[in-house]
């Protein structure tokens, strides 16, 4: 049932995009003669495809105005732009050696923790407009505190986010993982896990790794083998641990 | 020194609308301070144009309908700066005036797509920018299963499945 949607999608799809054989073409618009579900789909994809175009011109320029914002002024010149980040790497660069050296690695868990806990990437396009606007710009503010790794303030703006979806809880899951908050973390992964579908393999993994720094070996072991068990990108990290754990 | 065409198309196929901040940042001074400079141009309003000339480049790729480019790139985005700018004179110079181009041949009401717009920020991440990844900036399949994560090329094609039903109701449900 399920592949028989799918397919319909991808001939209603390559329709729109004129990508048909002729042949293919009439027997398509043969069937839409006599199919009204098919017909429906065809007019709602039709609106939805040119309306993500829409909201995602809109996001892009959005964020080329974001990215003008951080720019100098066109007077100034480039160099103190650069100088500028010059300095924010070492600084940046300082504390990761300072973080490392005092870092206490102990267990095994926690190297394993440290050498394979990485934050999610953001894959989160910039907001434009829509819902609560109060939401949106919470939104755009979280995940640029996300990129620039200031954890503690991303999490402030995603918890005052009235409308936490999926993406949104499972980003503050990374924030409390990468700012040390494991206990917190774990609940968040595991709501994302049990009432969402869609980050799910991420999820899982993020739910071993959390286990992981907690140095709770056994529930590592469980969820690490589950990720084995779903075969998803985070097989090999997982089977490598495990093969560490045992 | 300035980037070749060819490369400028290659950074987009594989980097998407991230490819854009290199190419902004790099016309970015020449273009405001010549539109300023030349044609009198008020300052915030070359901002925008030039926004909107890089964003008249990306899509010219995306959508195919800019494959090769006799001039330099440099060329081709003042060309459409000095478009962009009598038109806004045109319109008397309100930014408004920028109206974004057609989008889709068919007319389709604009209430609707804005319809849409909203409705995606509703269904949420990932799926908002899952479809978006996919449509406007052309990502692959493949691409998607490494920006999301995914097992394989079937499971995000499963997701994109699965968000475009979730977007569908949700345009549905408050008609």
């Amino acid at each position: 049932m399920f592949n028989k949607m799918q397919e319909n999608l991808d001939i209603v799809e390559r329709y729109l995009e004129g990508n048909l054989s002729e042949q293919e073409r009439t027997a398509f618009e043969e069937r839409l003669l006599h199919d009204e579900m098919l017909r429906l789909q065809v007019d709602d994809m039709k609106v939805i495809r040119a309306g993500i175009m829409l909201a995602s011109r809109n996001a892009t320029l959005q964020s080329l105005k974001q990215l003008e914002n951080t720019l100098p002024s066109i007077e100034t010149k480039v160099i103190s732009f650069w100088s500028n980040t010059w300095l924010q790497a070492a600084a940046v660069l300082l504390i990761g050696i300072v973080a490392y050296v005092l870092w206490p690695v102990n267990s095994i868990e926690q190297k394993l923790f440290a050498t394979h806990f990485e934050v999610y990437p953001n894959v989160i396009s910039p907001t434009v407009r829509g819902g609560e606007a109060n939401d949106s710009t919470l939104r755009a503010k979280a995940f640029r505190a996300y990129d620039q790794k200031k954890y503690e303030e991303a999490i402030e703006l995603f918890l005052n986010i009235s409308e936490k979806d999926e993406g949104i809880l499972f980003y503050l899951g990374n924030c409390y993982l990468a700012n040390g908050q494991v206990e917190k973390a774990l609940p968040v992964f595991e709501k994302v896990l049990n009432e969402y579908d869609i980050f799910d393999e991420q999820a899982e993994w993020y739910l071993a790794v959390c286990f992981l720094k907690m140095e709770e070996r056994e529930r590592a072991t469980q969820a690490l083998k589950k990720v084995v068990a779903r075969n998803s990108a985070y097989k090999e990290k997982a089977q490598t641990i495990l093969d560490k754990l045992n | 020194m300035s980037p070749r065409f060819s490369d400028i198309v290659e950074q987009i196929k594989e980097k998407g609308d991230r490819a854009l901040t290199d190419l902004y940042v790099r016309y970015r001074s020449e273009f405001i301070q010549w539109l300023c400079g030349r044609l009198g141009c008020d300052k915030e309003l070359a901002k925008d144009i030039y926004q909107q000339s890089i964003l008249i480049f990306y899509e010219n790729i995306q959508s195919g309908k800019l494959t090769t480019l006799t001039s330099q790139v440099k060329t081709y985005l003042f060309s459409i700066g000095r478009n962009k700018y009598y038109e806004a004179v045109r319109e008397q110079r309100k930014v408004d005036a920028l109206k974004p181009y057609e989008i889709d041949e068919e007319g389709l009401p604009e209430e609707l797509l804005q319809k849409v717009e909203t409705k995606l920020e509703v269904l949420g991440e990932p799926c908002r920018s899952l479809l978006i990844e996919y449509y406007y900036h052309k990502r692959s399949m493949e691409q998607l299963v490494a920006i999301f994560d995914y097992k394989n090329a079937d499971s995000a094609k499963n997701q994109k499945y699965k968000c475009l039903e979730r977007l569908r109701k949700l345009m549905r449900d408050s008609e």
